[in-house]
């Protein structure tokens, strides 16, 4: 065998094994705010093994993993939150489509409303616009604690820090902006499906 | 909190998801959103609903638009700080040195901070801290710090809490403690500064400090080992006295706080800053009550036993609260 084509390979399955040693710290550093929120979550107990081991997967595939876990602008427990919501998401985003479109698909093999379709790509990307309207329409302060969290994956003391004010006042931006995203979200959808 | 589970049991989808991603979440909370999610199918949907554009939100990164809102913040927020730098510079009628020293860790915060380590404690949380020039910071409960290395001085934000510094020598570095109105500077030392919104409590155990006051550059107050000097914020105050003991300013770190003759009130005050769980004394017969006790304060609940066993009290543990009332007799 070429010994080149055996270095790369090294190279990769050290880098993998790397990985998993950064996602098993982040597993167990975080074990018990895991827990908590899956709870939350409501997450039965004898899916929470299934769901762990598929967060693990998706972590060890996460694009830009050690560079996230390394800026220190960002919290780790949030990234993991948040990807283990994600992962809830599309879950529950699945069923969703698969309770609506029930009849619909009866006559179509299964498993077809999973795929991402041109359609899809299509709905997604106009729910998006419709979320982004919404932010934008938001008083400063709410805006700017909401896309922190989200996009920074910043911590409530960390945003409160940033913005120079107290961490009660994060609280109540963020549950402000909250609300108002949960008002919008039938509008939100509704953009989305418009498009299907 | 109480109060935060009244808002997941009676409000909106938000409050719910907004604790989730708390470093608080406690574990009553995340039964009371399950509870609730289970016996509200409305809720249920409102709440899955609303943490899928949660996470759909995500898809905004790199967004040109999304990213300026952010980077116009940070441009926003050093306008508004450089704003209340004159008031305050007016307001003290002196200086403008002295409150670019007040602003010197928040104008420098934001993309570019990655000089600055910040450092926290949970409630009831300890920690030691090695700073690279081999100085070591203990933060004790509910602590904030920043540390900034980067210029010729060590600098040192305590934004809330206490913390013990034992400070490696380094005589052309100064070393500085800013706590907002006055800052601590070391000269070879180790001392306790505690910083109360509104109460700055300075305690040097070795060595001796400077304490500077910012609407005055030219009043320092040099403070040596063995005393402690209290500062009352709202007044600007401060005096210094000479205690029989230095174990109440330095024994935290062992985890251990003693008191001696102290009323009960300030006893549970000081103990409530250990616990998350707040204990309340409901009875104002008790609160004069002299006690003597020391308290291992990853063991509050052992400190409450003995309290009830040496003082005419009663203690009832609810699930979100420690009440004291008087005993009603045995």
């Amino acid at each position: 065998m070429n010994p080149r084509n055996d270095n790369i390979i090294d190279l990769a399955s050290a880098q993998r094994s790397s990985r998993k040693r950064v996602v098993q710290t982040l597993f167990e550093r975080h074990a018990e705010a895991l827990r908590l929120f899956l709870r939350g979550r409501s997450v039965a107990p004898e899916e929470i093994d299934d769901l762990l081991q598929e967060l693990f997967t998706r972590l060890m595939d996460a694009h830009r993993l050690e560079e996230k876990m390394a800026d220190s602008t960002g919290s780790s427990r949030s990234y993991l939150l948040t990807m283990a919501n994600g992962l809830m998401v599309d879950r529950w985003r699945k069923e969703q489509v698969r309770n609506a479109h029930a009849d619909a698909v009866r006559n179509v093999e299964q498993g077809h409303t999973d795929e991402l379709s041109p359609e899809r790509i299509v709905a997604a990307q106009m729910e998006l616009e419709a979320i982004k309207a919404v932010i934008l329409d938001m008083p400063l302060n709410w805006r700017v604690a909401l896309l922190l969290q989200r996009m920074r994956n910043m911590s409530y003391e960390d945003i409160a820090l940033h913005m120079g004010v107290q961490v009660k006042q994060v609280d109540n931006y963020l549950v402000r902006a909250l609300r108002r995203l949960r008002k919008a979200r039938r509008r939100i959808e509704a953009a989305g499906e418009q498009s299907c | 909190m109480l109060k935060n589970l009244r808002e997941i049991m009676g409000g909106g989808a938000e409050h719910a998801l907004h604790r989730l991603w708390s470093d608080q979440l406690t574990e009553p909370e995340a039964a009371a959103i399950q509870a609730r999610a289970a016996g509200d199918p409305k809720y249920r949907d409102d709440l899955d609903g609303l943490l899928a554009v949660f996470d759909s939100i995500k898809g905004l990164e790199g967004d040109a638009g999304v990213e300026e809102i952010i980077r116009d913040h940070q441009r926003l927020l050093h306008k508004r700080r450089s704003r209340v730098r004159v008031t305050l510079g007016m307001a003290a009628g002196l200086l403008f040195a002295v409150s670019a020293t007040l602003t010197f860790f928040s104008i420098s915060r934001g993309p570019d901070d990655g000089h600055l380590q910040k450092y926290f404690t949970r409630i009831g949380e300890l920690r030691t801290i090695e700073l690279d020039d081999g100085s070591v910071v203990t933060l004790n409960t509910g602590g904030q710090l920043v540390v900034d290395y980067s210029g010729p001085m060590r600098r040192i934000l305590l934004e809330r809490g206490e913390a013990y510094f034992m400070v490696a020598e380094a005589p052309d570095r100064p070393f500085a403690v800013d706590l907002g109105l006055r800052s601590v500077t070391a000269i070879g030392t180790e001392f306790n500064v505690r910083k109360d919104p509104q109460h700055y409590e300075v305690a040097v155990v070795e060595g001796a400090v400077s304490i500077g006051e910012f609407a005055d550059a030219a009043a320092q107050h040099r403070l040596e080992a063995g005393w402690v000097a209290e500062v009352d914020v709202q007044r600007n105050e401060l005096k210094a006295f000479r205690p029989d003991s230095m174990d109440r300013y330095t024994g935290w770190r062992n985890g251990m706080v003693s008191f001696s003759r102290e009323p009960l009130y300030q006893v549970i005050q000081e103990l409530n800053r250990y616990t998350r769980k707040k204990i309340l004394i409901e009875d104002a017969a008790v609160m004069d009550l002299s006690v003597y006790i020391i308290v291992n304060i990853h063991e509050i609940d052992a400190a409450l036993d003995g309290l009830e066993g040496m003082l005419p009290i009663e203690i009832t543990r609810h699930y979100d609260r420690i009440v004291i009332t008087g005993s009603t007799g045995d």
